[in-house]
């Protein structure tokens, strides 16, 4: 089997359609997507995008719902290491790509760092538009009209958007962009990420990017709260930490406990309790 | 209490993985040959859903899938996936076919018969044997058997409506293509797509949702060969044959760019004998193309390029709606939450409102 999977014409092609993707900051790049030995849907869009660029100096991260040891990444993580034998880890730290499905990681990202994001729905038009030709009609007009709509028609009848997570973003004041389900709350670790992003979807095909240092914002009105997932008065139960992403889980008792998301963001707190 | 965490994923899917294999194990001694010969009908599914003519990997594909075909097919399209392209062979044409079967249910009598050849159209449905009746077989050979579309006196008296011709033809698997679609790519989407999700968009057109009034003017199944250009010598060679299924449906008359009226038709093809999927292929075709007298307002599907284009894909939409098993927890909290204050924000309208009220 070829280095990474992928052909080099496939792999050739996928450089050039990012390299597209990162001149023009949240502009959707059509690319021919190859078929995978994993289902379309479970995130072969990022899976590509890692397999072009992947090479042997890479120490590779997978994480799937904000965990390293989810199905998924697992299943991901095993895939790519079996067709590149590159190092893997779960230390945020020490990862140069980082593959991810519906989280960004909680500390900080650097600027060696490559985030490639797991896309299921690439434009964010689709919730108010699902046809593509007037989609793309609609953004070469940066017509963002009927997002606006939706968004007030939201605030009106529940007093915010209804939009829980893949909220969208402005990016680099021209591109409405989908960035992934994440929680609104990783919507801010977006703008000016000393990171490279990714977007891949591979059932749509489509690929798009933001550079480092860009402005990303989320769309909301001047005069109105941009709301993030709440977990005042929660900690958790685990390393005790305040001020991460918590997942909230019931034991067999019906209890309710939280721990948190960023599974190697715990651990490392529990390092540091060690020490 | 132990620490929860989904983390046991890679043991998880290792067991999960073997409690599977003792499903599908139990294929493995079936012969491949046999599969190919006695389950030809679905081999020619998978290799036709997932566009690689290969019935040994499509047997073993099927094998490895205990029969599920969507997974099977997935088998295929995910090899197709790592396998070189050598070039591109020359264009074929379905009148060049070697028939085992051709039937037009436009004409009572047509050049060449009416060649039923192998088909289950008047077998009864009955799981008993009836009793056997003697009947006289003919002898008969598809090697001299190649006879033109019958809608050929048609398209040779200038009767039908033929659409601009593409220059060169698109390859959706090398590059996407946006709106509009090059119809090259449209038939290629519908040839590769799934067989149930042709039939579903197909039967629209026929209850109201279009109005294409089809006839079947040529279906055939046959063989066909493949002639490739030598990379050296640069001589036409043969480098094998396939078996394919192709329809033309007639439609009903329509103005064509030079605003002359001409008849309508649709083309279907596909790999193997798959003539359910290759008539749906045709008709929707037709609706693309000649749907200005449709009826059915703004739901018809088959006359939608978007619909066509992004729905048929059996590997596709296979994945996505499975991908749903994934775990969603943190969506699932972040919909909990919005929910939550949605509906903290209408108890309290409500409450205002009860107040304003009294």
């Amino acid at each position: 089997m070829r280095y990474a999977f992928l052909d080099e014409e496939a792999k050739k092609e996928i450089r050039r359609s990012l390299l597209k993707a990162i001149a023009i900051p949240g502009y959707i790049v059509s690319f021919a997507s190859r078929e995978l030995p994993v289902a379309r849907g479970w995130g072969t869009g990022g899976l590509q995008i890692t397999l072009a660029m992947i090479n042997e100096k890479d120490t590779l991260k997978v994480i799937d719902q904000g965990c390293d040891g989810s199905v998924n990444a697992v299943n991901i993580r095993n895939f790519i290491k079996s067709v590149t034998d590159v190092n893997t880890t779960v230390d945020t730290k020490e990862a140069s790509i980082i593959q991810t499905r519906h989280r960004i990681p909680e500390i900080q990202l650097q600027e060696r760092q490559t985030l490639v994001f797991q896309v299921p729905i690439p434009d964010i038009l689709e919730t108010v538009e699902p046809n593509l030709g007037k989609q793309k009609l609609l953004h070469a007009n940066k017509d963002y009209s009927k997002l606006w709509v939706l968004l007030y028609e939201d605030t009106s009848q529940f007093g915010d958007s209804r939009i829980s997570n893949r909220y969208p973003v402005m990016v680099n004041h021209r591109y409405a962009m989908d960035p992934s389900p994440i929680p609104k709350y990783d919507t801010q670790k977006l703008g000016n990420c000393k990171a490279l992003q990714l977007f891949g979807a591979g059932r749509e095909k489509k690929i798009y990017a933001i550079p480092p240092y860009t402005n990303v914002v989320p769309l909301k009105f001047e005069d109105r709260e941009f709301k993030v997932e709440n977990f005042e008065g929660k900690s958790c139960a685990r390393c005790g930490s305040t001020d991460s992403f918590l997942d909230e889980v019931y034991d067999d008792n019906g209890d309710t406990h939280y721990y948190c998301n960023d599974t190697d963001y715990c651990d490392s707190n529990l390092q540091i309790g060690d020490k | 209490m132990a620490y929860y965490a989904i983390k046991g994923g890679e043991e998880a899917i290792k067991n999960s993985l073997d409690f599977y294999g003792d499903i599908t194990s139990k294929g493995e001694n079936l012969d491949d040959e046999a599969l190919i010969e006695a389950l030809t009908f679905s081999i020619d599914k998978v290799i036709s859903e997932g566009s690689l003519y290969s019935k040994k990997l499509a047997a073993r594909a099927i094998k490895r899938s205990a029969g599920d075909m969507l997974n099977a097919s997935f088998f295929l399209r995910a090899h197709r996936s790592s396998c070189q392209r050598i070039g591109i062979s020359r264009t074929i044409d379905v009148n060049d076919m070697r028939l085992t079967r051709r039937i037009s249910s436009a004409f009572k009598d047509i050049e060449g018969g009416q060649l039923l050849g192998p088909s289950n159209d008047y077998e009864i449905k009955l799981l008993m044997d009836l009793k056997d009746e003697d009947v006289n077989i003919e002898e008969y050979s598809n090697e001299d058997n190649v006879i033109k579309s019958a809608l050929t006196p048609l398209r040779d008296d200038n009767l039908i409506k033929t659409l601009k011709k593409e220059e060169s033809p698109w390859d959706i698997t090398r590059n996407y293509p946006s709106a509009p679609y090059p119809r090259s790519a449209v038939l290629q989407v519908m040839s590769r797509g799934e067989s149930g999700s042709l039939l579903t968009v197909g039967y629209t057109t026929m209850r109201g949702y279009g109005d294409v009034h089809p006839t079947i003017g040529d279906l055939r199944i046959g063989e066909l060969d493949i002639n490739f250009t030598h990379p050296f010598t640069k001589n036409e060679v043969k480098i094998g044959s396939i078996e394919a299924t192709a329809v033309e449906s007639v439609g009903t008359f329509n103005q064509d760019s030079e605003g002359d009226t001409k008849l309508t038709t649709g083309f279907g093809f596909c790999f193997g004998k798959n003539e359910t999927k290759a008539i749906s292929m045709s008709i929707i075709d037709l609706t693309l193309y000649n749907n200005t007298y449709s009826v059915g307002g703004d739901h018809i599907i088959a006359a939608d390029f978007e619909m066509i284009m992004h729905h048929l894909d059996g590997i596709e939409s296979f994945g996505m709606t499975n991908h749903f098993k994934l775990p969603h927890y943190v969506t699932f909290q972040t919909d909990y939450q919005i929910f939550r204050s949605a509906q903290k924000y209408s108890e309290e309208q409500k409450e205002e409102q009860r107040k304003e009220q009294k």
